[in-house]
């Protein structure tokens, strides 16, 4: 029976992939030609890209694979077989207990340990390849609207340097500065700004609200130091997703809620191994289908609806502030599987 | 168009009626579901506008798809009911049938243009702004810290960047006429000449070689939005005084080599048809999907590729066309040997 469930799991796992990293796909698509073209990036960006959908792959392949197995069993008749040969039903359902152990201790791993640092690392990688090279944001003979408040002209570039510049930049003194320049080289510190080095030029402030002309004058070189938006955050900073279980625990010092329902979301997730295999259990029996693509498909439906019932869950989570309330859907779906047991005693 | 290629015409219409019911059901379902989820976080409720807004831009999306999808279907069924080799003994040849598939490859490509185009957001987004505004060029910059629409502009420097030296024009209020910046009861003086004194004036007209009202239009306005013909006399427009960004360039022919996709991915269809094997749905939708993902991909690859200038833009859009063009002219070079019934053999269809 495990051997069939192996099998199962391998075309399961297999297409559950494909269309789990069709998005990061796209994504990488992006990030090779705008950022990083080096073979270790590009490994490290697809390994956590599925480290990070891991869990689900895990859980839903889990499920496709026990109703797969079951569907198959029960359309060649085999829980009539069974019964008659002295076996009950029931041991087919508890040969997989020890199966959704290993898959919910696997979770374990995953959801606490694995997928917060494969979350951070993940958008650390990002962040940084999206300011590695700040001469990206520019192109020649363009118009460039960097910020609300600061619009280049580059006649051109040559390597890493622009040609011809012409700048209007308001400071936070409602200052405009208009600046032209022969040549202009970017770059992006560590705190997220954009350092625009601008060479041979003139540069004219004015306050246009009040129609006057403040200064004028000529420098050999300039800096210009304009606040990008793309790292407003620290990129040192852990979001909610990304913290490991003491870091929730200090979170929610601050934020009680989100950090203590994301421990409640990873400790559902623990128990979900269990919950589907019995719904994969019972729903095989209730089926009877063979069909691969139709089992996927049943695999997808409950998978959306173990996602609704999350976002149902939290919805009251956050409506009434309790936590306690989220128990409640799973509530339901256990006692739905009792009904469920009672419906197919025969199997149970 | 004769009668059998009428019905081959009529065969491919239906699928696609029913490939794009089926796939306009299915963005129904995915925006409920979207929407459902953000109205159990946020309780923001679904907008009917907003959905039949975002169904152009689907139709264009989802065209290339429901063509591969349409054509792999149409030749596996009369693959299976043999309707191909009846066709052939008749004397009429694979290739007049396939160019039905042509041609309806060309019709949805003029869809998804026609789709594509399809702009809901108004055509001038200044007019619901009221926030500063700069322009630039090498010759000169616009900086006005009101707008109110695309004509009227309030407290507006205007620094014209001369050889003979600098200008700046300061006025409360200003006017575009098409190419004219007509600037009222401000004044002007030359930034180098510190003896020139500020020179007072009531109304002073100044022209510029572009038409600034579009110029604007185009800078605050998202070119993915707009329109292909809005959008290729906006960039025209620019090019007057030097501005050709290549970016905007690239989502303009985009708008053109997207729905062409229809076309080029029909032409890399052809091999199906002398395959000569009972073509299973499921190997179809696998086929129809992959061959579209990967176009979708090598388009995409295409775009990133000319957007970063690692190849010139103008091939950008075009990537994927160029090599499924090559393919085709390449499997058709060699097609003869693979036709059932050489054309030599062929009974004339005159008799």
């Amino acid at each position: 029976m495990y051997g069939e469930f192996l099998k199962n799991w391998y075309v399961a796992i297999g297409i559950l992939m494909v269309l789990f990293l069709i998005k990061p796909l796209f994504l990488l698509i992006d990030l090779m030609v705008s950022h990083f073209f080096s073979f270790a990036g590009i490994t490290a960006f697809f390994l956590f890209a599925f480290l990070e959908v891991s869990a689900y792959l895990l859980l839903l392949s889990f499920f496709i694979a026990i109703f797969a197995v079951v569907a198959r069993m029960h359309s060649d008749r085999e829980f009539i077989i069974f019964p008659v040969s002295g076996i009950r039903g029931s041991l087919i359902l508890h040969t997989f207990i020890p199966l959704a152990g290993l898959c919910s201790l696997l979770l374990l791993v995953s959801l606490f340990f694995i997928v917060p640092q494969v979350k951070f690392m993940k958008r650390t990688l990002i962040s940084a390849s999206a300011i590695i090279n700040p001469i990206k944001l520019f192109q020649p003979r363009s118009l460039v609207k960097i910020t609300r408040d600061t619009t280049v002209y580059i006649g051109g570039i040559e390597g890493v340097r622009m040609k011809n510049i012409v700048l209007s930049n308001r400071d936070a003194d409602n200052i405009v500065l208009t600046i032209a320049a022969k040549e202009a080289t970017a770059s992006v510190n560590s705190q997220g700004n954009l350092l625009l080095r601008l060479l041979d030029g003139k540069i004219f402030a004015a306050s246009v609200r009040e129609g006057k002309a403040l200064a004028r004058s000529e420098f050999a070189t300039y800096r210009l130091i304009v606040p990008l938006q793309v790292a407003k955050r620290k990129i040192s900073d852990r979001t909610v997703a990304e913290s490991f279980f003491f870091g929730l625990l200090a979170i929610s010092s601050q934020d009680r809620l989100p950090a203590l329902f994301e421990l409640e979301r990873r400790f559902f997730f623990l128990l979900l191994p269990f919950l589907l295999l019995f719904t994969g259990y019972y729903l095989g029996v209730w089926m009877r289908i063979s069909n691969m693509m139709m089992v996927v498909g049943a695999g997808a439906g409950v998978g959306l609806c173990a996602f609704y019932l999350l976002l149902l869950g939290e919805a009251l989570v956050y409506q009434t502030g309790s936590l306690a309330i989220f128990w409640l859907l799973p509530g339901i779906w256990v006692l739905s599987l009792f009904f469920l047991r009672r419906r197919f005693f025969y199997v149970s | 168009m004769s009668r059998k290629k009428r019905y081959v015409f009529f065969q491919v219409l239906v699928y696609f009626a029913l490939f794009f019911i089926a796939c306009i059901a299915l963005f129904s379902l995915f925006q409920l579901i979207g929407d459902f989820s953000s109205f159990l976080r946020k309780g923001s409720l679904f907008s009917w506008r907003l959905f039949f807004a975002e169904i152009p831009s689907v139709v264009r999306t989802i065209t290339p798809l429901i063509t591969v999808l349409t054509i792999l279907f149409v030749m596996g069924t009369m693959e299976r009911n043999r309707e191909l080799r009846i066709f052939e003994i008749n004397g009429i040849r694979s290739l007049e049938i396939y160019s039905v598939c042509i041609f309806f490859s060309l019709c949805t490509t003029l869809l998804a243009f026609v789709a594509g185009n399809i702009s809901f957001s108004p055509s001038f987004p200044l007019e619901k702004k009221s926030s500063s505004l700069a322009f630039a060029t090498d010759q000169m910059v616009v900086w006005a810290e009101r707008h109110h629409s695309r004509e009227r502009l309030e407290e507006v420097m205007l620094v014209m960047l001369e050889p003979q030296g600098t200008r700046v024009y300061f006025a409360p209020s200003a006017k575009i006429e098409g190419d004219t910046l007509i600037l009222s009861a401000g004044t002007v003086r030359s930034i180098e000449d510190r003896n020139d004194p500020e020179h007072y004036f009531e109304e002073t007209r100044v022209e510029f070689p572009v038409n600034l009202g579009k110029a604007f239009s185009w800078f605050v306005s998202d070119p993915e939005q707009t329109p292909f013909f809005t959008l290729y006399a906006a960039l025209k427009n620019l090019s007057k005084v030097g501005i050709v960004p290549r970016r905007e360039w690239i989502t303009l022919w985009e708008k053109v080599s997207y729905p062409l996709l229809n076309f080029f991915l029909s032409l890399l269809l052809l091999p199906f048809l002398y395959i000569r094997k009972k073509l299973s749905r499921s190997y179809t939708i696998v086929a129809g999907f992959s061959l579209s993902l990967l176009a979708y991909l090598s388009f995409q690859m295409g775009i990133s590729l000319g957007k970063n200038s690692m190849i010139p833009w103008w091939a950008a859009p075009w990537l994927f066309h160029i090599f499924a063009a090559l393919l085709s002219l390449l499997y058709l070079s060699k097609k003869e040997k693979l036709d059932i019934i050489p054309s030599t053999v062929r009974p004339n269809k005159k008799t």
